[in-house]
């Protein structure tokens, strides 16, 4: 298969908005991430636990964010080597059931010099698919490389 | 929901995290960032940061369960975290505190500062905000 181009700053316009991602949350992803991060909240695994605490179902753990917002710009691309992550927000206004998919919108929301560096930051808002409402927004801003 | 008096300050439990490259590969795994920087040890040694580091996101997933550790699952229906800079690499065999110290609540939100600190100091700093239940229980007051 053959590698995916380099997104480079030249790409990213302000007001660029990334084709629509989807990203689908399982258990399988929940339980690759409780392994990674060691967060074993069992409101993410757990119909039970999850019922206890006022829950209709075990919910993804926020921290995906992280991935699904960098997904959501790189589903064409891959980063160049060298980038820096240099600040991050995250908002959250809904749980997602396990299982359910997000449906993500990348737009690159601001882009700027800075002594010789390249920043640009980029928006992903998430929705549920299964009801459109908006669940979170991440923004993540970097030096691009080149 | 956490309850805290408005006004009040409060210091949220702490997680203590050790990083493997185990780690850092399982993070690759979920995420599929496989960038060399963080998967390769051969490769990563003749970078500037002489090894392998950690995924910029595997400590802000800390900092979500510390959030919501602390605040609950409202978090997820209402946190944020905010103003999240990484200021120092998160390495393979080192030990993290990640903390966090209520500053002010105020409307039933509570503005908290957060980090992720190595064995050399800060790694990444933010804030964060929370719902959390006033002196009533988050419920409204009636006259």
């Amino acid at each position: 298969m053959a590698e995916r181009p380099e997104l480079v700053y030249d790409d990213l316009g302000l007001g660029r908005r990334f084709p629509e991602f989807r990203y689908e949350t399982t258990p399988e992803l929940v339980e690759a991430f409780v392994a990674a991060t060691g967060d074993d909240n069992p409101a993410y695994t757990d119909g039970g636990a999850a019922r206890a605490l006022g829950l209709e179902w075990p919910v993804v753990p926020p921290g995906l964010a992280g991935i699904w917002g960098r997904q959501a710009y790189l589903q064409e691309h891959r980063m160049p080597p060298g980038g820096i992550l240099a600040g991050q927000d995250m908002v959250f206004s809904r749980p997602v059931a396990v299982g359910d998919a997000l449906r993500i919108q990348a737009e690159v929301t601001r882009r700027w010099e800075h002594k010789g560096r390249r920043f640009v930051t980029i928006e992903s808002t998430a929705r549920a698919a299964s009801s459109d409402e908006v669940c979170g927004i991440v923004r993540v801003t970097a030096i691009w490389p080149k | 929901m956490a309850q805290m008096s408005a006004g009040g300050s409060d210091r949220v439990p702490t997680l203590h995290k050790r990083v493997t490259q185990d780690t850092i590969d399982a993070w690759a795994k979920v995420s599929g960032d496989y960038n060399p920087l963080h998967t390769d040890p051969e490769f990563a040694a003749t970078s500037r940061f002489g090894g392998t580091i950690a995924h910029g996101h595997l400590p802000l997933a800390w900092l979500c369960e510390l959030l919501v550790g602390w605040a609950g699952m409202p978090w997820l229906g209402g946190g944020e975290l905010l103003e999240v800079r990484f200021v120092a690499p998160v390495r393979p065999g080192e030990d993290y505190k990640v903390t966090g110290t209520v500053t002010t609540v105020e409307n039933e939100r509570a503005m908290i500062d957060v980090e992720v600190a190595g064995p050399a100091g800060a790694c990444v700093r933010g804030k964060a905000t929370a719902p959390v239940a006033g002196p009533s229980g988050g419920k409204e007051s009636t006259p």
